[in-house]
């Protein structure tokens, strides 16, 4: 029996610890041999043997489980080993897309706006002039029309050049109480460094009772909405004036880069001017047949939010697909 | 608007108050300050007196002065063709920094000594005002030899740039400026005195008689003189350069001047166009209203010429020249609305001074013709004595507004004696009412843009101060909003974001493009009579019809930036030829399928037809490919294009750049898809029950000819397939030699009442090989 013992303590592999184990306990090995030759002993010598092998089995398992575990252990952990990586080889390239910073933008605008329950609403591009000025207090003389350099159709349709005209659309389509934003695109003919023919705005429109829409509302909703944008900004208004608005305003963040200190960016005023707005003129609702209402509008150019947000140098590579600019924004 | 402080000054009362409280001031009440400049004259440039002026021994172009500058006299060597003795002078002493850096020092030029250097405006750091040394005239004032150009203000001013709103015309003038600076800072304006008479004058009866018939709208003064300028002052020169008005001839550069000043719109004519050949004495002018405007004329017999509309434009031919004696000087004022209106209706040409008249030029023009008549007399030219008006004066208008409305506009409690004191202070009438709550107001004439209560808010608004508005939340009706905008807004929203995980790169391109291209590769054109009528540029000269065009154009210019896998979306509109508008979105990939790494051993494989509706897969779900003839046939490859389809409607289509294009562009191989925004996401789709029994799969191979498309042995299973069949997709095609085809497919089996016995899926297979056999696939020997 001390010999299995030693047996058991000397090995070093699972497979010799199995041939001890059979040698043992298998059917034809030692404790079992043992016991079967129990019923040739006369009774008194069968129960000291008895005892004697059961306490030899006992501690023989016991040992050998403890064995067991620790050869056990060691393959595991050498298999563990052989399966090591350099992780570090296993950075990802990325392969994903990137989002336009144009669109991450007006999606930011939008989301704030669906918020506070405004509607989105969207008309089209190609548009006709009653929607784009006549409505919107801009007769044909006019000449603030000369602040709006105009793509005309073949037809007298004309693109948009701002997305007021789903102001129109809307109040024409509707009835009050209105709170709509209107994202798109919209065309002005002027292209050079710093124009581009075509760019987008989101519109803001709050229409309701007369005498319930003032300009301190627009206030309030403007200044939660640029500092939502940009975080710690100060927000500042100044007088200003835009045919469909009245009294109107731009509204300027306290400069980004320089934290109001002045700098190229602003050309050192401290300001960047981000939006226009105002309490809705009343020729707009005028001209679109709205009785006794009053309301505010607002609106933005989204290139230069997206220039402001994700600190985009120049517009020139908005629109070429470009990825070394993209794929910034995966 | 440009103006300069000092010329401001002569309207309004500036002391002490620096340039940046003006600016402030100015833009706290919306007059947007676009620049600010501050000139100051370098210590040690005097005003010197030339005595003597010589050539040059040795240099044609050198002359040698002798200038005095008070305590000294300077011997100078000047290199302007302009200098002449008797001249006053700028001199820059020896010790004097000229802005742009040089020092003065004594000099010695081709053997001369020079003392100092005579100054043209350019280089003491004023605008240019032509060449050669600035002459300092009377317009200087009285002032000693020796004194500093530092001392004089005319040359030490400040100029201020306003973005002014297109409302504003009354204030396109310094006087309209120093009105709103009044207001704005609370300081009194300059009292100016009327114009006298010269008691010795002929009367402008005697030459001058002017037939206005009795429809004429404008308010028009007319005066004589007698000859015209022949120099203008430097101080007019030297202002007019500071505010960037330009001036052909020394009478147009005090018109400029006056105007500038004062906002009235001033013409002068020479009298001798008017003049008939036997009426020598005495000058007839007709004015007369015509198609809504005010027209000068020249009446001979039944002949009718035009000399000018007032408030739009003038014949050239009646300009003053040097040569003339006699010219005469037109005060007007139209309104601008129905200015514009008429200019607008009969397309009438206008000059430069339209600017002003269309958005309203100064009512009182005799604040306009005074200025303009006493600066000539100053200036020695002889007046003829009296003025021919015809005053058409507008009528004062009278607003009645409620303390309740505007407080509803503004959104706050208002302070009515604030309220009245604001107006008073910017021209306004104010008179109160025996209703504590009502006020009448009286608009200023200069205030064409004043018509309805909320103009009167604006003006409270800008002059109370937007920062003192508190800012209140709007109580509003929480309403259902969710639009179909807004809705398609999430679906598209949701596609995007697939694109990009999928590998595609989020572009926006112009939605017009260039027609030629579009026609040269046979896509469809927007209908000419529907396109653009002014286009920008000629690539630029159409509304885009397809998004394909601008993604490979992107492409290109992403390979030349090195780049060897290029996916790319766009998601925007197009146009067909009746110019309707539709939503599409458009891929594109370029190149390698992955980028390189150690799983591909840095040798990606280049994208396939397959993997590039994998792709479209991944973003769109299911869609089934109709092969089909590309509609642009030197766009696309011939044998690589096919519609999509979803639940048997076509979606798009998909399809390779063509092989040719591929090469011109240098681009490896292209796969392009548009598809139309509105087919997708579309559908809701409900849940099927989920079947407790096993799916069976078995394999089949069928041995076919390369002829036959895979797309009819579909065909032919999907007509005897089972309901159990559920589904059945190849999954290896082996083409040894270009001989006949071994194509394996798998069969998904799948039943929701029963574990299948082997003998049924036996008899359902048997059923496959048989459809398969009608179409020529034979089972596998």
């Amino acid at each position: 029996m001390e010999r299995y013992l030693e047996a058991l303590d000397r090995c070093n592999d699972l497979e010799s610890l199995e041939k001890i184990r059979i040698d043992v306990l298998g059917r034809k090995g030692f404790v079992t041999t043992a016991f079967e030759e129990l019923k040739t002993l006369p009774n008194e010598e069968k129960r000291n043997r008895a005892k004697e092998l059961n306490a030899f089995k006992e501690l023989f398992t016991s040992r050998f489980q403890a064995k067991y575990q620790q050869l056990e252990d060691a393959r595991l952990a050498a298999e563990l080993q052989s399966q090591k990586i350099d992780l570090s080889l296993y950075e990802p390239r990325i392969e994903t897309g990137g989002f336009h910073p144009i669109r991450l933008t007006m999606e930011r605008i939008v989301d704030f706006f669906v918020a506070q329950n405004f509607s989105v609403e969207e008309g089209p591009i190609v548009e006709n002039d009653f929607n784009n000025f006549e409505a919107l207090n801009l007769p044909k003389y006019h000449p603030a029309r000369d602040m709006q350099d105009t793509f005309y159709m073949n037809d007298g349709m004309l693109l948009r050049t701002h997305t007021s005209s789903v102001q129109i659309r809307t109040m024409l389509a509707s009835k009050p109480p209105i709170r709509m934003i209107a994202p798109g695109v919209v065309c002005r003919r002027d292209y050079d460094a710093t124009h581009v023919p075509m760019f987008h705005q989101v519109e803001g429109l709050v229409v309701d009772e007369e005498g319930r829409v003032s300009f301190a509302h627009l206030k309030a909703i403007l200044v939660d909405f640029l500092t939502d944008m940009f975080e710690g900004v100060k927000v500042r208004f100044r007088p200003s004036f835009f045919p469909f608005t009245e009294p109107s305003a731009e509204v300027d963040i306290s400069c980004i880069f320089c934290h109001g200190k002045g700098c190229r960016v602003c050309k050192q005023t401290g300001w960047l001017e981000v939006l226009g707005c105002g309490v809705v003129d009343p020729n707009v609702f005028a001209a679109v047949g709205y009785e006794r209402v009053s309301g505010y509008a607002f609106g933005l150019g989204v290139e230069r939010f997206a220039m402001l947000m994700y600190r985009v140098p120049d517009m020139r590579g908005f629109y070429e697909g470009d990825l070394r600019l993209l794929e910034q924004f995966s | 608007m440009m103006m300069t402080r000092c010329w401001l000054e002569e309207f309004v009362d500036l002391d002490g108050v620096t340039l940046e409280a003006i600016a402030d001031a100015l833009n706290r009440i919306g007059l947007e300050v676009a620049g600010m400049k501050r000139y100051q004259m370098p210590d040690r440039v005097v005003v010197g007196h030339v005595v003597a002026c010589e050539k040059h021994p040795d240099a044609d172009k050198l002359s040698v002065t002798r200038v005095d500058v008070g305590n000294e006299i300077l011997q100078i060597v000047c290199g302007a063709a302009n200098i002449a003795a008797g001249q006053r002078v700028a001199v820059a002493l020896i010790g004097a920094i000229l802005p742009g850096g040089l020092e003065i020092k004594r000099a010695k030029l081709r053997g001369v000594d020079s003392f100092g250097m005579i100054c043209s405006a350019k280089e003491l750091g004023l605008p240019d005002i032509g060449a050669g040394i600035m002459i300092l005239d009377a317009s200087i004032g009285d002032v000693a030899l020796g004194t500093p150009l530092s001392a004089i203000p005319l040359f030490n001013d400040e100029t201020i740039e306003v973005e002014l709103t297109a409302n504003r015309g009354d204030c396109l003038s310094i006087l309209g400026m120093a009105r709103e600076l009044a207001a704005a800072l609370d300081r009194p304006m300059v009292e100016r005195s009327s114009f006298e008479d010269d008691e010795h004058s002929v009367g402008i009866g005697r030459i001058l008689h002017i037939q206005s018939a009795a429809d004429v709208t404008s308010s028009l003064i007319y005066r004589a003189i007698e000859g015209v300028p022949a120099t203008l002052p430097l101080k007019h020169t030297l202002r007019l350069a500071l505010v960037n008005e330009s001036w052909r001839t020394p009478l147009e550069g005090f018109l400029i001047y006056a105007i500038h000043a004062t906002g009235v719109i001033l013409r002068a004519y020479r009298r001798s166009w008017f003049k008939s050949q036997d009426n020598d004495e005495k000058t007839v002018i007709t004015i007369e209203l015509h198609n809504g405007v005010d027209e000068v004329c020249r009446k001979v017999g039944s002949e009718r010429s035009i000399a000018s509309i007032i408030g739009i434009s003038q014949l050239a031919d009646t300009y003053p020249t040097k040569e003339d004696d006699v010219i005469i000087l037109e005060a007007s004022y139209t309104n601008p609305i129905a200015l514009a209106m008429a200019q607008f209706e009969h397309r009438l040409e206008s000059d430069a001074l339209y600017y002003r008249s269309s958005r309203g030029s100064e009512v009182a023009i005799e604040s306009g013709m005074d200025y303009l008549i006493s600066d000539l007399r100053k200036n020695g030219i002889k007046l003829f004595a009296g003025a021919i008006k015809h005053l058409n004066a507008p009528m004062p208008r009278l607003l009645k507004i409620t303390m309740s409305r505007l407080e509803q506009i503004v959104g706050m409690p208002l302070e009515k004696n604030s309220i009245v004191s604001i107006l008073k202070k910017l021209s306004f009438d104010v008179t109160l009412s025996h209703s504590d709550d009502e006020l009448f107001i009286g608009i200023p004439l200069f205030r064409h843009d004043i018509v309805n209560e909320h103009d009167i808010a604006e003006e409270i608004v800008r002059m109370y101060g937007i920062d003192h508005i508190p800012a209140a939340h709007l109580q509003c009706v929480v309403k259902k909003r969710t639009s179909p905008t807004w809705q398609r807004w999430q679906r598209e929203r949701r596609l995007r974001e697939r694109a990009v995980a999928t590998g595609f790169s989020e572009a926006i391109h112009f939605i017009f493009t260039d027609k030629a291209m579009q026609q040269r590769y046979g896509f469809e054109c927007v209908d000419e009579k529907l396109d653009i009528a002014n286009p920008i540029t000629a690539e630029l000269d159409t509304l885009r019809t397809t998004l394909c065009l601008q993604l490979v154009d992107s492409v290109v210019r992403n390979v030349k930036n090195g780049y060897r896998r290029i996916a790319l979306f766009e998601q925007g509109v197009i146009y067909d030829a009746s110019r309707e508008e539709r939503r599409v979105v458009g891929f594109i990939w370029s190149g390698a399928l992955e980028e390189a790494k150690l799983s591909n051993h840095g040798k990606p494989a280049q994208i396939t037809f397959g993997d590039f509706i994998q792709k479209l897969a991944a973003i769109i779900g299911h869609v089934e490919i109709e092969e089909q003839r590309p509609l642009q046939p030197s766009f696309f490859h011939p044998y690589q294009y096919g519609l999509l389809r979803q639940e048997d409607e076509a979606i798009g289509f998909v399809g390779r750049l063509h092989p040719a294009v591929e090469r011109d562009q240098d681009l490896p191989a292209t796969y392009l898809a548009q598809l139309f925004a509105d087919k997708l996401y579309m559908r809701t789709h409900y849940a099927q029950a989920i079947s407790p029994y096993q799916k069976v799969k078995r394999d089949l191979t069928l041995i076919t000819n390369p002829e036959i498309s895979y797309a009819r042995l579909r065909c032919a299973i999907d007509d005897v397939a089972p309901a159990e069949l559920k589904s059945f997709y190849p999954i290896d095609r082996y083409q040894p030699d270009g001989g006949e085809v071994a194509l394996t497919l798998r069969f998904e089996f799948q039943s929701d009442k029963k574990t299948f016995e082997e003998s049924e899926i036996t008899q359902m297979m048997q059923r496959v090989v048989e459809a398969a056999a009608s179409v020529g696939a034979q089972i596998k020997s």
